[in-house]
């Protein structure tokens, strides 16, 4: 693809097409049915984006293990969690249609919990709901530079916590995952050693699990795979604790043999 | 609207928004229903552009009296028009629903003769030729810098001539009206008057512009455009007869 070009391939084999355009015209185009050709859409007033996304294989592979992974996690830490997958956010006051739509979406915790109550409340107050509450968690698996200050923009919505997966076509075994803590009103992504929502999992916990899962075949498999690394990183937190250093410590450099 | 902005307003009053994309881009999205948001859209894989337009009134009522002057000169000229309105034109071998949305589009002549009876055969016929055969005349009422490289792209689709009208919307008196010969690989080449309806000028056009605007019914409209064409053809006799032959400027050499 040339400098100019338009059209861009990610790591995992999707084709990305990004177009700037101005807010108005964001606005204008919102209205056409994006989704009838593209199954991944972003069009962001803000930045001036309209990103389309043909996603590979390997990538939807992917953000269906996160979806079981996020989901198998928060059973075996007693969390609440519930799974929005790729709804289209926007913020208050955006256009009609305009939005992201990252891999992945939770409400994790007292959220999801909440998004039960207006799922029994009835459709009208469910929207309204997604309406004025933005996700705890969001996982992009593939980000390309199409995906520049993306998350500022998640933080910009509200979302709390952000996990970036670095995967390639070549070598889809080879990952590598970072979390980062998100604020509103210009605060920079910080860094996190561990899931602030998932009570000290690591991003190495987390490529640990997406390998055991994908090599699963069953549910309970997936499920075994899953619990067995949560409960090792309850327990070598739990000993961190009654050794010494804080929650705050960094638990991955202290891992459990 | 910045430099970098996307959205324009035409001199009509027509709100444009302009896309840059490279041709896999352009042919990915070829298959969205472009039109059920906007009127006109153009799709050019090879200028690279996404043009979408919600045309103005005075826009639309200007195209809607070229449609007509086109028709009635062809008439009092005694040659078949076949009005095209806007369809989409696309190049041979250019991915499918991308083309150019002129204006206004016509076969003259033979062309429109054909197409006539491609038209008896049916749509699968008629939808054939147009595929084959560019137009004859195409008319842009409303060009902004979103259009820059858009004559020579019709050029390069085999229209055979070009009419660019320059108004303003804040004055409608002030039409100009601009001709050019168009052909694959050279650069548009100005016309003091049409070769496609022979003799009529761009002052002409202009004219009938005004005088269709103000009137009431069919009648008018071709008694006006009747009157016009046969002083222009008057004229031209007059020259041919004095001197200097159907090459040389006839909007300088106007009979009184």
């Amino acid at each position: 693809m040339s400098e100019s070009g338009t059209t861009f391939v990610g790591p995992l084999g999707s084709t990305i097409h990004c177009l700037r355009a101005d807010a108005d015209t964001i606005a204008a185009v919102a209205g056409l049915d994006w989704n009838d050709r593209f199954r991944r859409v972003c069009l962001d007033p803000v930045r001036g984006v309209i990103t389309l996304m043909a996603p590979s294989p390997l990538h939807e592979d992917l953000a269906g293990i996160f979806d079981d992974i996020v989901d198998l996690a928060a059973d075996a830490f007693a969390t609440a969690v519930r799974k929005l997958r790729s709804a289209r956010w926007r913020g208050e006051g955006d256009p009609p249609g305009t939005g992201m739509e990252p891999d992945c979406a939770f409400y994790v915790g007292d959220t999801a919990l909440a998004f039960l109550d207006a799922i029994e409340e009835g459709p009208a107050a469910r929207n309204a709901f997604f309406e004025r509450n933005a996700p705890d968690l969001v996982v992009e698996v593939e980000i390309t530079h199409a995906d520049r200050g993306k998350i500022e923009r998640y933080g910009e919505l509200g979302i709390r916590e952000f996990w970036k997966l670095h995967a390639r076509r070549e070598k889809p075994a080879a990952l590598t995952a970072d979390f980062f803590a998100l604020g509103r009103g210009g605060a920079a992504p910080r860094r996190l050693d561990a899931s602030a929502l998932l009570p000290g999992l690591t991003p190495e916990d987390v490529c640990e699990a997406v390998a055991g899962v994908s090599r699963s075949s069953s549910n309970r498999e997936r499920r075994e795979a899953v619990a067995r690394i949560v409960r090792r990183r309850q327990q070598a937190s739990f000993r961190l604790r009654e050794e010494g250093p804080g929650y705050e410590a960094k638990p991955t450099g202290r891992r459990a043999p | 609207m910045g430099d970098s902005g996307t959205t324009f307003a035409g001199p009509l009053g027509s709100t444009i928004h302009c896309l840059r994309a490279d041709p896999e881009t352009v042919a990915a999205v070829a298959g969205l229903d472009w039109n059920e948001r906007f009127r006109r859209v153009c799709l050019d894989p090879v200028r690279g552009v996404i043009t979408l337009m919600a045309p103005s009134r005075s826009h639309e009522n200007l195209t809607g009296i070229f449609d007509d002057l086109v028709d009635l000169a062809g008439e009092a000229l005694s040659r078949a028009v076949g009005k095209l309105r806007s369809p989409r034109l696309r190049g041979e071998g250019e991915p499918p629903d991308t083309g150019m949305e002129p204006d206004c589009a016509f076969y003259v002549g033979e062309t429109a003769a054909s197409y006539v009876t491609s038209l008896a055969e049916g749509d699968e016929a008629a939808d054939a030729f147009l595929e084959r055969n560019a137009p004859d005349l195409v008319i842009e009422v409303e060009i902004t810098h979103a259009d820059h490289g858009k004559i020579e792209r019709y050029a390069h689709l085999g229209v055979k001539e070009f009419w660019h009208l320059q108004g303003r919307r804040e004055d409608s008196a002030a039409l100009r009206t601009r001709f050019f010969a168009l052909a694959r690989g050279a650069p548009p080449r100005p016309l003091e008057a049409s070769e496609a309806l022979p003799g009529l000028t761009p002052d002409d056009v202009c004219e009938a512009v005004e005088s269709i605007r103000l009137s009431l019914g069919l009648r008018d409209r071709r008694e006006t455009v009747a009157r016009i064409v046969r002083r222009r053809q008057q004229a031209s006799f007059r020259l041919r007869e004095e001197g200097p032959g159907y090459g040389t400027s006839r909007t300088e050499r106007r009979a009184p």
